[in-house]
């Protein structure tokens, strides 16, 4: 985020139908050494949809974010900064059915919530020791947060009787982390910069908990946490060196090493992290580049292979489950274009050991069992080259980027062994990114993107098994794809007369299309067993979106 | 612009969430084949067919199969549909190969091949009286089985208990209760009743299992019966599968898809030969 304007406050507003967008910025007190930046965001579907459906009845999705940052100057040599951001996406659905039938009313209430969010904070203080030396000291902390949240309320009432009895059951998942961090930049020449510096991360993970709560007007409410899934804590120390180096005019080569200590339920182990880096300009017609790497991860995502929702699952590393651990090697071209245009492939190939993946028949969300048990660990690859054009100057520009990629897992005990897909093996990724400025007064913009569906577990057949009872054939994990994403927007930008308003604002107004075409991207894939034959159900949000802006900067 | 406002509004608000069928592969049917024989009763073989995954038309039973039995490549019988089952009069001898292929008009053919394990290890199994009291304060006794592992090859074995009841006159499936490391949480029951499990902890090793008996069923004689199969590792994964399965059809709170172990060639199922002994208490 910026640091804000010194000379004075100024700002920008805008407000669609859809949402809202506000940012403020500007000194604070007359020196002009302090200066904030606030900004927010709110999309508004939830609320204006809420009146067309009936008593009871609602589906909405939502997110709001929030920025704050506050710098202060001391002088040439010392900075300091705090910032502060929130943001929540939430996705609810309510459903109610009511019933009247001999002096009975019967009402049954039900809604499903997810919700995910972040929170971090952060104190940064920039101090210049040397005209050769530059420090940088952060303190952080972040926060992360899912939620599911399922609730059932059935009430019967007669003239003389009310029974209630409710259910609430709410799973929870988490992560936050404090951390210290020093970087150092030393300049000891103009073809040489070392940086080094250290770190201390502490990790709090609650990588699944239960609450379950029983209410009524009867005997046995209950109000409880459930499940073995405690609270993790792990410390990271890291230590880390890198030179840059110019050897020739047109040869620079990057080399570093990270030394990292993870600490876990009272055991530690050491890490390094070589990685080294090289970069060839001919002559400024083209630049080739090289470069090496070798990584650990503490952190590990699960995600459910049988359903598209984002219910994945952040999880460290223990004594029982190893950090993940890759090597990477990438190559690349970059090549500027006449008009300035800019022409970018890179290559690359990883390999990974120690991941993860949720064991056949585990469910995250129960909570009879550890995590750590629901897990078996295996080896994967990924590999690909994405290409880049863009144009950075002249009324028009923009980019278009497109990756071709391969991501897969191989995990004993899984997929009866043999390799499958990961869930976000994404073949093909396009995006294009214009902007027309025609004139002072008029800008329009487009983007594209494209991308191959979520692979997921979906059965294709029934059989009956030894005992008698029906199970599932799949063929194999994450065989099935979801429909491809895509989408088309376009905008358009009229900028106001200044000479409008006598506070010379900056106004325009923003006419635009989400998904001109309405392709249904899926969000959401359920099979409805309410028809014969059933169907396979694909929830879509947001069609086709028009929007209109009205937009302030002051 | 007013007018402009509301019509954008109106279609904002109908593109909100859209709810569209979504067209699947054609599916294949298979034919499916499930049998654990063993040495000691007759190979019967259940037969069915297996049906997409929409179809509200739950009928899977095949009775005009056409079933060969083979033993170490010979032709022993053509099994003939009785009953709802295919029943043949071939008992399998350990350490041969037994092979079944199934055809059906245009189901493509299916295969599956097994051999009974041998087993050297020698059930013993004892019972003893008012060992412990129950909850309620009433003795119970206590039946070990006892066998000898074979430490040459990975090994997975079945136990299944019976105990008689007197007003049946019959035997009747025993939960298996146990605080035995291996059995005590649940983890190796299986579907089918009994227990399953794997030498890997006691490898090469003679090994005990206690069950606790219910207060009362050691009245009658004979008193209980318990059976131990030798079972191959497909088995044992494919007993494991089944127990895991969750029906998923991918609600917002769902199981990990559970991929149910097959030995059945262009089919689904399971063909496999179990050792089986027992032992009668008296």
């Amino acid at each position: 985020m910026k640091e804000g304007n010194n000379k004075k406050i100024g700002g920008s507003f805008s407000i669609s139908p859809i949402a809202g967008r506000l940012s403020l910025e500007g000194p604070i007190g007359k020196s002009g050494k302090t200066t904030f930046a606030v900004s927010g965001r709110r999309t508004f579907l939830d609320i204006i949809t809420k009146p067309f459906f009936q008593k009871g009845n609602s589906f909405g999705y939502y997110f709001y974010d929030f920025n704050a940052k506050v710098c202060h100057t001391f002088s040439q040599k010392d900075k300091i900064f705090v910032s502060f951001y929130s943001g929540i996406d939430k996705f609810k659905i309510t459903a109610t059915n009511k019933d009247t039938q001999g002096g009975t009313t019967a009402t049954d209430k039900s809604s499903v919530i997810l919700k995910w969010g972040n929170q971090t904070g952060a104190f940064r203080w920039n101090h210049v020791i040397s005209n050769k030396l530059f420090s940088n000291y952060t303190l952080n902390f972040t926060r992360f947060q899912f939620d599911v949240i399922n609730t059932f309320e059935q009430t019967r009432q007669t003239d003389t009787t009310f029974d209630q009895a409710g259910l609430y059951l709410r799973y929870f998942s988490g992560i936050r982390d404090w951390a210290v961090k020093a970087d150092y930049e030393y300049t000891p020449d103009a073809r040489n910069k070392i940086r080094f510096g250290g770190s201390y991360i502490n990790h709090g993970f609650a990588p699944g908990a239960a609450q379950l709560k029983f209410t009524g007007n009867g005997p046995g409410n209950l109000d409880t946490l459930l499940g073995p899934n405690g609270r993790i804590y792990t410390n990271e120390l890291a230590i880390y060196g890198e030179d840059e180096r110019r050897i020739t005019k047109r040869v620079k080569v990057n080399g570093g090493l990270r030394a990292v200590g993870y600490n876990v339920r009272g055991k530690t182990t050491f890490y390094l992290e070589p990685r080294f880096s090289l970069n060839k300009n001919f002559d400024g017609k083209f630049a080739i580049k090289g470069a090496y790497s070798m990584m650990n991860q503490f952190l590990h995502l699960l995600a459910n292979s049988g359903t598209s929702l984002p219910t994945d699952l952040w999880v460290p590393a223990t004594d029982k489950i190893k950090p993940q651990t890759s090597q990477q090697v990438s190559i690349g071209l970059n090549v500027p274009l006449k008009q300035a245009f800019e022409f970018t492939v890179e290559g690359y190939y990883k390999w990974m050991k120690n991941l993860i993946d949720y064991k056949e028949g585990a469910n995250f969300a129960a909570i009879n069992q550890s995590w750590e048990d629901k897990v078996l660990a295996g080896n994967g690859q990924s590999y690909g080259a994405e290409f880049l054009i863009q144009k950075k100057t002249g009324p028009l520009t923009g980019w278009i980027g497109y990756t071709l990629a391969w991501a897969n897992r191989r995990i004993i005990g899984i997929n009866n062994d043999k390799t499958y897909p990961f869930k976000y093996d994404r073949r093909h990724d396009v995006s294009l990114v214009s902007s027309y400025k025609y004139s002072e007064k008029y800008t329009f913009s487009a983007s594209v993107v494209f991308s191959t569906g979520n692979a997921i577990t979906f059965p294709i057949g029934q059989y009956l098994d030894i005992n008698g009872n029906v199970v599932y054939e799949y063929g194999s994990k994450n065989a099935f794809r979801l429909n491809n994403n895509s989408r088309l927007d376009i905008g358009y930008t009229k900028m106001l007369d200044k000479k409008r308003n006598k506070r010379n604002l900056e106004q325009s107004w923003t006419f635009s299309i989400y998904n001109v075409l309405a392709h249904n991207n899926p969000y959401y894939v359920y099979v409805d067993n309410t028809t014969s034959p059933a169907k396979v159900k694909q929830i879509s949000l947001f069609g086709f979106v028009p929007g209109i802006a009205y937009n302030l900067k002051f | 612009m007013k007018q402009f406002a509301i019509i954008i509004f109106i279609v904002t608000l109908v593109s909100c969430e859209k709810d569209i069928t979504v067209d699947l592969p054609v599916y294949s049917e298979k034919l499916v084949v499930n049998c654990a024989f063993n040495n000691s009763s007759p190979i019967i073989l259940d037969v069915s067919h297996s049906i997409d995954i929409l179809s509200g038309n739950r009928n899977f039973f095949v009775n005009d199969a056409n079933v060969k039995l083979y033993e170490n490549g010979v032709l022993l019988q053509t099994v003939p549909y009785v009953l709802g089952k295919y029943e043949s009069t071939i008992i399998a001898i350990p350490g041969r190969t037994y092979k079944v292929v199934v055809n059906r008009g245009d189901y493509p053919e299916a295969t599956g091949e097994s051999t009974i394990p041998l087993f050297t290890g020698g059930l013993q199994s004892s019972y003893k009286d008012s060992v412990s009291t129950d909850s309620s304060g009433f003795p119970v006794g206590e039946i070990t089985v006892r066998f000898a592992d074979d430490g040459s090859t990975r090994n997975y074995y079945k136990i299944f208990l019976q105990s008689y009841d007197n007003t049946t006159m019959q035997f009747k499936e025993m939960i298996p209760v146990s605080n035995d490391p291996l059995l005590v949480d649940g983890s190796a029951d299986n579907s089918q009743g009994g227990v399953i499990i794997s030498d890997l902890t006691f490898n090469g090793k003679t090994r005990e299992f206690k069950f606790r008996t219910e207060f009362g069923s050691a009245l009658g004689t004979p008193k209980y019966i318990i059976t131990l199969e030798l079972i191959s590792k497909e088995y044992y994964d494919y007993l494991t599968d089944i127990k895991n399965f969750q029906p998923n059809t991918g609600g917002i709170i769902s199981s990990e898809p559970v991929l149910v172990n097959s030995n059945i060639k262009n089919g689904l199922g399971i063909f496999t030969g179990t050792y089986l002994e027992s032992d009668t208490i008296r």
